[in-house]
């Protein structure tokens, strides 16, 4: 066909009654009407066969663009999840909840104290340190006193930097008990100077420190030594400055705060009657200041309400208080009901978190009062994070709870059932109860739920790919997993692609075995085949090969048991088969079916079986066309396109048709 | 270490005082290690001390040179009290310098609790006579007011930089034997001195 006629075909105002009627102006006579039928007949047909080509090749795209896009829909769940986990920890950074700080200082004083005491304790007639609030070690270190006049060494001594002293304790010789120095003196930092000595003939890395009228010169063990001490008395004066210009800013500031009530005072004590609007609106601000009773009382009812388990009306009273404060801040009484926010959330989040004995008889209908609070309570992200612990417990104990027992199959089967409807039901609870129009928890959601998934294939591949298992119980195994994960893709969740991903490797190493043995087995066969027709009932092979016809007269043993083997591994294959997986696939079903050949060939080349030279041919020909025709009927309507591997066969060995007489029709379909 | 019986030569302490960046350091480290630093860096406080020979004697000088900029009078207090003679230093490029030396006397008389304590007023970088800002007459009539000499060096140049040590040395030496005099002459003035080294007896 012309590409002319293609186009006028094809142009949008084609019409046929036009071309009909132009067609037959045109011919002379039926036979060449007939003629031009055929070659608009052909046209059709070779138009249809583009048409379907294209379509597979489409239908090919169309399916990996869907698994790119399922892929990166994965992927942008995993990015969404990572920020909102993010938002979480920056938001809980922002808010540090109150008492946490006073835990924390708390536990720095103790430990300010601690080393006092321990200083205290090695330092003998040592004075009480610990009484000058906020005083804390700074520096200490081993030096030797120098005399100031003739530079020699006095004696050893070990000196305590504090925030506002210094103490210089002498080295006790001959101790006894803990205490390894003496105590001489203190200087204190205010009117302390320190002096480097740069320069003081032999003496070296040495400082000075000037007190009148004592003058002291020390001498450290190394440069680096007599640095740090210097940094730290800069360090220790420099802090002790800016603590006491803090305190002197407080002072006044707190001298500012003491004014306003000793006016109020003043003007209650005052008859004069034009005060008495000031006097109002003191009175208003001193609301202003406290709030109505109930507000006073929240923190304390909020306690009581937490401890009955009153968290809804706990939360309401939150709420009533927060929209309080939204118009008359009262920064005291808010602090208050902050941290009792923060207990109701404690509280919560405790109800939710997992504890190894907690039963989980109520499941996930449990949580469902907690979680809804903490939602309200703006703190999704840590209750969708406990939740989802939760949920991982739940899914344990029930697939806990499937005994391992019968055959491999029956036990798969059952746990996989499990698994996924668990799933199915965690997956409803949280999109339409727990976390509904949530899209950062939904997200979350799906990383827990590939991560369980995750985990389940793992099991599943320990219990289900141990060595020697068939391919045949391989294929039902995979079969039964991916029919639970169906009801998965129902729900709008799909899995499958992570079970392929999990199932590839080993199914690869699986069916590589399969082909090792395969490939033992049908030699072992050939090496002992002795072509002989077998007297195997009909019906046996018309149930394997559906297209079996007269060609399958005269099949050696041999032959038979080959295509019950290749027929069943056909079978194993296309029910596990997925597209990730062709590749394997191909190279198993061809290498098997080519050692056949090969041995057909190699027998038909043998004069020993000169004889049965007609029956090799017609075996031959019935493996290389019938059978195999029929596998690749097979595989193209379960995969929707021709195998490599067959093709790749026939190819190879259409040689061993040459000898017969269908060899020209045989090759042409091919 | 020394570890000899004898008698250290007699050690006079000079406090070096005066703004920041008026060239304490540099005048210290030129008398020291015959060195100009050019760079700037701020000093806290240093001690250096080196024997020299004083009309014929040997003595040791101990140099303290200071920080221009002392956050606590308390502190500062402290370094002045160990010192027995004081260079004041100004910078004859920079006038808030020069008026900062009145402050340091002041506080130098409060502490020692001494008219004649030995002091010079030195006004530094010499060299720098093009960017002058305070006048030789200016400088001299305070020092004058004080009763105090007045040199004028370069720690570039080294302009009268062993000058002016000296010279406070001398005057150290010299209140010394004073002093000694006194209290031989059985006379209890104590004027808040420290021990004295007796280099005559």
């Amino acid at each position: 066909m012309s590409i002319d006629q293609l186009k006028k075909f094809g142009s949008p105002d084609f019409n046929p009654d036009k071309y009909v009627k132009e067609v037959s102006q045109v011919c002379v006579g039926g036979p060449e009407l007939l003629r031009h039928k055929t070659k608009i007949q052909v046209f059709a047909e070779e138009t249809s066969q583009a048409l379907k080509k294209n379509v597979y090749k489409n239908y090919m795209q169309f399916i990996e663009t869907a698994r790119e896009i399922s892929h990166l829909e994965g992927e942008m769940y995993q990015l969404s999840h990572l920020l909102s986990e993010q938002r979480a920890l920056l938001t809980s950074m922002a808010s540090v909840p109150p008492p946490l700080e006073v835990a924390e200082s708390s536990g720095k004083e103790e430990k300010r104290t601690d080393t006092l005491k321990t200083v205290m304790e090695k330092v003998e007639a040592c004075p009480v340190l610990t009484e000058v609030e906020g005083r804390d070690l700074l520096h200490e270190g081993d030096l030797v006193e120098l005399d100031v006049l003739e530079n020699t060494a006095i004696h050893r001594c070990h000196a305590y930097l504090f925030t506002d002293m210094v103490m210089i304790a002498t080295w006790i010789s001959d101790r006894r008990g803990p205490a390894k120095f003496k105590y001489e003196k203190t200087y204190e930092l205010g009117s302390l100077a320190v002096v480097n000595v740069r320069d003081l003939g032999s003496v070296k890395h040495a400082f000075k420190l000037l007190v009148f009228p004592d003058s002291r010169l020390f001498q450290c063990a190394n440069h680096q030594a007599r640095e740090d001490w210097l940094m730290k008395f800069e360090e220790a004066k420099k802090a002790k400055v800016a603590d006491v210009a803090k305190k002197k800013v407080q002072k006044q500031i707190s001298e500012v705060e003491k004014q306003p009530p000793a006016r109020t005072d003043s003007v209650d004590s005052g008859s004069n009657p034009f005060m008495w609007d000031e006097d109002q609106t003191s009175l208003d601000s001193k609301l202003h200041q406290e709030g109505p009773d109930w507000l006073v009382e929240s923190s304390d009812d909020l306690e009581v309400l937490i401890a009955q388990r009153h968290f809804e009306d706990a939360y309401s009273l939150i709420q009533r208080a927060n929209s309080y404060f939204q118009d008359h801040p009262i920064p005291d009484i808010k602090s208050k009901v902050d941290v009792r926010t923060q207990t109701l959330i404690d509280v919560l989040l405790g109800e939710l978190s997992v504890d190894g004995d907690k039963s989980l008889q109520g499941g996930l209908r449990a949580t469902r009062r907690s979680v809804r609070l903490l939602n309200q309570l703006d703190k999704s992200a840590l209750a969708c994070e406990l939740y989802l612990k939760v949920c991982s417990n739940v899914l344990k104990a029930q697939t806990k709870r499937v005994k391992r027992e019968g055959t491999t199959l029956a036990y798969v089967k059952r746990i996989s059932e499990v698994f996924f409807s668990s799933l199915a039901g965690i997956t409803g609870e949280f999109q339409y109860r727990a976390f509904p129009s949530q899209p950062s928890c939904s997200s979350a959601f799906v990383v827990w739920a590939s991560m369980e998934v995750s985990h389940f294939m793992s099991h599943f591949v320990k219990q289900v790919f141990v060595p020697q298992t068939s391919l045949n119980t391989l294929a039902e195994s995979v079969q039964i997993v991916r029919k639970a994960a169906q009801q998965m893709r129902e729900i709008g969740l799909d899995l499958e692609y992570h079970l392929e991903g999990h199932l590839i490797t080993p199914v690869t190493k699986a069916l590589a075995e399969t082909r090792e043995k395969l490939l033992d087995a049908v030699r072992l066969r050939c090496a002992e085949d002795i072509w002989r027709p077998a007297k195997a009932p009909r019906s046996s092979l018309a149930s394997l090969t559906p297209s079996t016809e007269e060609g399958a007269n005269d099949l050696t043993l041999n032959s038979l048991a080959f295509i019950k083997l290749y027929g069943a591994l056909l079978d194993d294959c296309l029910t596990i088969a997925w597209p990730d997986l062709e590749h394997a696939m191909a190279k198993v079903l061809y290498d098997v079916f080519d050692a056949q050949l090969k041995h057909i060939a190699a027998s038909r080349d043998n004069n020993k079986f000169q004889a049965q030279k007609p029956l090799i041919m017609k075996n031959s020909r019935y493996l290389l066309v019938d059978f195999l025709g029929s596998c690749r009927n097979k595989y193209k309507s379960k995969m929707l396109h021709d195998c490599k591997a067959f093709e790749r066969l026939q190819r190879t060995h259409a040689l061993l048709l040459k000898d017969t007489t269908g060899v020209a029709t045989v090759i042409g379909y091919v | 270490m020394s570890k000899k019986p004898t008698p250290q030569p007699a050690l006079h302490k000079v406090i070096m005082v005066g703004s920041g960046g008026v060239g304490k350091s540099a005048l210290t480290l030129q008398f020291m290690y015959d060195e100009f630093v050019e760079d700037y860096e701020p000093t806290k406080a240093d001690s250096y001390r080196k024997k020299v020979i004083l009309d014929g004697e040997e003595v040791q000088i101990d140099i303290l040179d200071t920080a221009g900029q002392e956050d606590y009078a308390a502190i500062r207090d402290n370094y002045f009290r160990s010192g027995e003679g004081f260079l004041c230093v100004f910078s004859i490029t920079e006038e808030e310098s020069f008026q900062a030396t009145q402050e340091f006397r002041e506080q130098i008389l409060r502490v020692k609790n001494d008219e004649n304590i030995p002091f010079l007023l030195v006004g530094n970088k010499g060299d720098l006579d093009e960017k002058r800002k305070v006048t030789l007459n200016e400088a001299q009539g305070r020092a004058q007011s004080w009763g105090v000499p007045y040199v004028e060096t370069s720690a570039k140049t080294r302009d009268n930089v062993d000058k002016v040590f000296f010279d406070l040395m001398r005057e150290i030496r010299s209140r010394k034997m004073e002093d000694n005099k006194m209290s031989n002459g059985k006379n209890k003035d104590k004027s808040k001195r420290k021990k004295l080294k007796c280099t005559i007896l």
